[in-house]
């Protein structure tokens, strides 16, 4: 290949033999193994090598790789007087009988690097939530719905979004803020029929606005309204994602881009997104064997709600709302040699040097864990110990069978002891013969 | 009265976590208490009647100091990079402060006037409030409410200057106190500070002194009241009943002796008259002239004495007798020394014939041992403390009960270890300190090598007052003779700064940490450390010496030194003349060493 400092093949092998100890492609290779001959892990390592020299020649040679340097004797003076916030949500893991809890607490923390004394560092809880989804006469949403996971995954990306934009009414002068987790969530999935809107309550502690028409103060609306709402703040705002979701959305933007430039055929084209499928190969995956320590792909604007071929998937009621959506200015940094890179996310027009800096500084200041280090501390904060779920747990049994006593019935009663003192899987609830 | 237990001024955590009837977690408020401090926690414990209120009382014996939100990673990189932690987003202000607490007992009774400790038979409550009682209540907890036992003011415990800490004097005096502290650590304040408050009630004190720490009583006798302090010198005198003791310290210090040399001697001091009261010297000198008498042939069996062992013993009884009388020689050089300061030195009286010139109300005995080598203090030691013991045991009222203070306590009583079990004083002290408490002659061991003590001697101390140690051997030996010296405070101990420590034991009602009060005029302004820079500065060669070496010199001029020729010469006998034998095989005259055929 004619392309020019790109990784040499044996550096290459290298990381993948390095990864794959790790354990990092195991499951991509079992997963390919059942339908393939005996060589596969052979084969899989070859392919790989030549997909990642493929991405490496191509963005090298476009200049689509940059370089971050590590300097934090000059970076953290530089900072001092600046204020940044780190915004994280924690959900509460109860399992009740009977009853979806919901409990959802945004944690924040604000510092001014510099400052010494009491204001240099601010802990909030941002935004809470705490509601029982079965019951009818719910806070958070106006309805029930079948797929309690969604209410509470829609419950907690709109608390995070939310407590972003009122964290930056409250605190006013903050310099950047980073959100543990993707700036902008696939929304489709919420905009399904009988997903029920958020209370009116819930909506004007969302987004602080009161006399939300229902059709506002559903998920996929009032989302896009506070997404707004801080991209038009115009100040630094980004999702740092840690962990490997799967996806390659980057991979085939970059990949769109090659075909375009002409680098690549169409049929080309096609064979490696098969391959990436096949063994479904993710973003990060890939990333991690070009990126060395330090370097960063140059952001691509990516909808997160996805391309055209995904456009056909969006819910009709809510078209017009999905694709007015603010795209995700993304990119992968890897803040040092043996951590995988973070999906970094902002708005368009943000200064990305400004933030990837500080994204790396941060990171550096946990040099094995390699995340930014205010998310690492928020995430403490704002986490929901497991013990405070068991006391939940219990003291909802409490209650339940409180009120259960205090009835004269004596099948309410029995019901009562039976659903509490046995599990879903018990053989009191097997089917009789 | 009782307030302060619901007061959230007085609040200063909550119960967290696992709690037993021993001990219990709490989450500290800042800066709210420390390590040592008394802790309370009011709890409902079931009774025979139904639950009732109780106060449950501790010590803080650990505090853990926690930042959940600064990894240890950053802090490697911050070092590693030199970067100011404050210009990062690190936290600094999220630690929180876990303390835990060693359960004295609990009080029923509410009233703080009468604060009795019992058995917990019921753990506190995880969420209780743990509060820093006042300083009344915890000085009426140490006290039990019993005002009218005598009391020695001790200090106050660290940390709390208000609350006084005191021992009782009569578990002191009759039940053994053993003080232990590293050099520096505050040993003899600690002493001084008992010994005065045991002055102001005129209990008898009589002191082993091998460096004159004490002398220092004598010199502030007026601050301490006017007590009668004596400065006793020793003169090692035998009588029938102790002459054991002075065979076995001639044995222990002269030469070793052969089995026939160790019977010959045994012969000797058979035949040697004893006047009960004699010195030891002149014993020595009456052994020495029956030896000469012995081998002339004027005793039993005279004629049969080989000269060799004669003379051999004689030389190892002269041998004693010079260095009992360069001992003798040097602890006069040392009184001499302290004369020109004031310091009034008497012979030692006889305590077995009067033992109330030792021993009397309102007296402080201090027997100046400097100059003696550990076994003869030892031998000394013994017999003191056997006669006086012996007065006591007889219940014949003679003297007063009585509390001897034994400085440097591993030279007097060591431990198996140091293969010393056969110092002279071991037994005795073995014999006092296990039966002094029915005749009230107390001990007070005072060592700063706890593990070189005597295991069976220190556990018999019922009270102790341990300072700094930092020797692992030590602490883990203070460990396992201190019944309820916890792990944690063992831990402490190499912590503490001079005059801090922990007092434990009957004297007090639970083990507590001290500070101890410094009696700054009872230090002495006569003696003090003296300054050996300045002296090896200001020393200067004796000019009368010098005079009459250069007199000398020059009326004898010495002899020109002799050439190395000369010197070999001198050294090396003139080589005999050797002629060998035909036949002369390895220097062996020819069949020398072989047996004759048959």
């Amino acid at each position: 290949m004619a392309f020019e400092d790109t990784l040499p093949e044996e550096e290459v092998q290298h990381r993948i033999e390095t990864r794959v100890s790790l354990g990092h492609f195991m499951a991509n290779i079992l997963r390919a193994a059942g339908a393939e001959k005996a060589d596969v892990q052979q084969s899989f390592a070859k392919h790989l090598c030549d997909t990642a020299k493929l991405l490496d020649g191509f963005l090298r040679s476009d200049g689509r790789i940059a370089r971050m340097d590590y300097l934090p004797g000059k970076y953290w003076p530089a900072q001092r007087g600046r204020r940044f916030a780190f915004i994280d949500g924690g959900v509460a893991n109860v399992a009740l009988p009977g009853a979806a809890p919901l409990a959802i607490r945004v944690g924040a923390y604000l510092v001014r690097p510099g400052r010494e004394g009491a204001d240099r560092e601010d802990f909030a809880v941002q935004m809470h939530f705490v509601d029982d989804l079965y019951d009818p006469a719910q806070d958070v949403y106006d309805n029930d719905f079948e797929d309690i996971a969604k209410l509470r995954d829609a419950a907690r990306i709109i608390a995070e979004a939310g407590a972003c934009r009122s964290l930056f009414e409250e605190a006013g002068d903050i310099d950047a803020l980073l959100i543990q987790g993707p700036l902008i969530n696939p929304v489709s999935p919420y905009g399904t029929p009988g997903f029920p809107a958020y209370t009116a309550s819930a909506s004007e502690k969302l987004c602080r606005q009161a006399g939300l028409s229902d059709r506002d103060r559903h998920f996929i609306p009032l989302y896009l309204r506070i997404l707004r709402d801080l991209r038009d703040r115009g100040s630094i705002v980004a999702g740092v994602v840690e962990r490997d979701g799967g996806g390659r959305r980057f991979i085939k933007n970059v990949l769109d881009q090659m075909v375009e430039r002409g680098k690549l055929d169409n049929a080309r084209r096609t064979r490696a997104e098969n391959f990436l499928k096949k063994y479904s190969l993710s973003d990060t995956q890939l990333l991690d064997l070009i990126l060395r320590e330090g370097e960063y792909v140059l952001p691509l604007a990516i909808n997160r709600q996805g391309g055209p071929d995904e456009q056909n998937k969006w819910p009709k009621k809510w078209e017009n709302e999905i694709g007015q959506f603010p795209l995700a200015l993304t990119t992968f940094l890897k803040p040092s040699e043996n951590v995988q890179p973070l999906r970094v996310e902002t708005f368009e027009g943000t200064a990305s040097d400004d933030l990837l800096s500080l994204v790396l500084h941060t990171s550096r200041l946990l040099p094995r864990y390699g995340f930014p280090v205010g998310l690492d501390v928020v995430d403490r904060f704002a986490k929901v110990p497991d013990w405070m779920g068991r006391q939940i747990a219990t003291g909802h049994k409490v209650n339940l069978l409180r009120k259960a006593f205090a009835t004269d019935n004596e099948k309410v009663r029995d019901f009562s002891i039976r659903m509490l003192s046995a599990s879903g899987r018990d053989w009191l609830y097997r089917p009789k013969i | 009265m009782t307030d302060w237990i619901k007061s959230n001024e007085r609040r200063i955590g909550t119960v967290v976590g696992d709690a037993s009837t021993d001990t219990y977690t709490f989450i500290l408020k800042s800066f709210s208490a420390k390590l040592g401090d008394i802790v309370a926690t009011p709890t409902d414990v079931p009774g025979h009647a139904g639950t009732y209120g109780a106060i449950i009382w501790g010590r803080v014996v650990g505090i853990n100091r926690v930042n959940p939100f600064f990894p240890a990673e950053a802090a490697q990189e911050l070092s590693e990079q030199d970067i100011n932690l404050l210009d990062t987003v690190l936290s600094t202000t999220r630690d929180y402060l876990q303390a835990e607490v060693l359960i004295l007992g609990a009080t029923k009774n509410m009233d703080v006037t009468n604060l009795r400790l019992s058995p917990v038979t019921y753990p506190v409550k995880p969420s209780a409030g743990v509060f820093s009682p006042p300083a009344e209540a915890i000085r009426v907890l140490l006290t039990g409410g019993d005002n009218n036992q005598v009391k020695l003011r001790l200090g106050t415990l660290i940390g709390r200057k208000d609350v006084d800490v005191s021992l009782q004097a009569n578990k002191i005096v009759s039940r053994h106190l053993a003080i232990l502290a590293m050099t520096g650590g505050g040993k003899t304040v600690a002493a001084r500070r008992v010994l005065r408050e045991l002055t102001a009630i005129n209990y008898p004190i009589v002191i082993l002194d091998p460096h004159g720490d004490y002398l220092a009583f004598f010199e502030k006798r007026r601050e301490l009241g006017g007590v009668d302090v004596k400065l006793f010198y020793p003169a090692i005198r035998v009588y029938g009943s102790d002459s054991g003791v002075i065979e076995e310290l001639i044995a222990k210090m002269g030469h070793r002796l052969t089995d026939p040399q160790k019977d010959f001697f045994q012969t000797v001091v058979a035949q040697t008259n004893l006047e009960p009261g004699m010195t030891a010297e002149r014993y020595i000198a009456e052994l020495i002239t029956t030896c000469g008498r012995l081998r002339d042939g004027g005793g039993n069996g005279g004629d049969r004495l080989n000269a060799l062992t004669v003379n051999a013993v004689r030389r190892s009884l002269d041998f004693v007798r010079r260095a009992l009388n360069s001992m003798q020689t040097n602890n006069e050089r040392l009184m001499a020394q302290l004369k020109p300061k004031g310091y009034a030195f008497t012979e030692l009286p006889d305590p077995q014939t009067s033992p109330d010139e030792i021993v009397r109300p309102g007296r402080i005995s201090i027997i100046y041992l400097a100059g003696f080598d550990h076994l003869t203090q030892s031998a000394i030691a013994s017999i003191v403390i056997e006669h006086l013991f012996a007065h006591r045991a007889k219940l014949t009222d003679r003297i007063a009960p009585f509390l001897t203070v034994i400085e440097e306590a591993h030279n007097f009583v060591p431990g198996r270890r140091e293969g010393t079990e056969d110092t002279p004083s071991l037994a005795t002290v073995r014999k006092v300190i296990t039966e002094g408490r029915k005749f009230g002659t107390g001990l007070m061991l005072i060592s700063q090598r706890p593990a070189r003590l005597d295991e069976t001697i220190l556990s018999q101390c019922n009270s102790f007052l341990v300072l700094r140690l930092v020797n692992p051997k030590d602490k883990n030996f203070v460990r396992s003779v201190m019944e309820n010296l916890s792990e944690s405070d063992a831990n402490i101990l190499q912590t503490f700064g001079p005059g801090q420590g922990i007092v434990s034991g009957q004297a007090v009602r639970f083990p507590l940490l001290v500070d101890i009060d410094f009696d700054e005029d009872l230090v002495s302004e006569a003696i003090g450390d003296e300054d050996f820079v300045k002296k090896a500065k200001d020393w200067s060669p004796d000019p009368v010496r010098e005079e009459i070496a250069s007199i000398v010199d020059e009326v004898i001029p010495p002899e020109p030194p002799a050439s190395p020729a000369t010197k070999r010469a001198g050294k090396r006998a003139p080589l005999p003349d050797v002629t060998f034998n035909a036949g002369t095989r390895g220097g062996k005259p020819n069949g020398a060493g072989k047996r004759p055929r048959a």
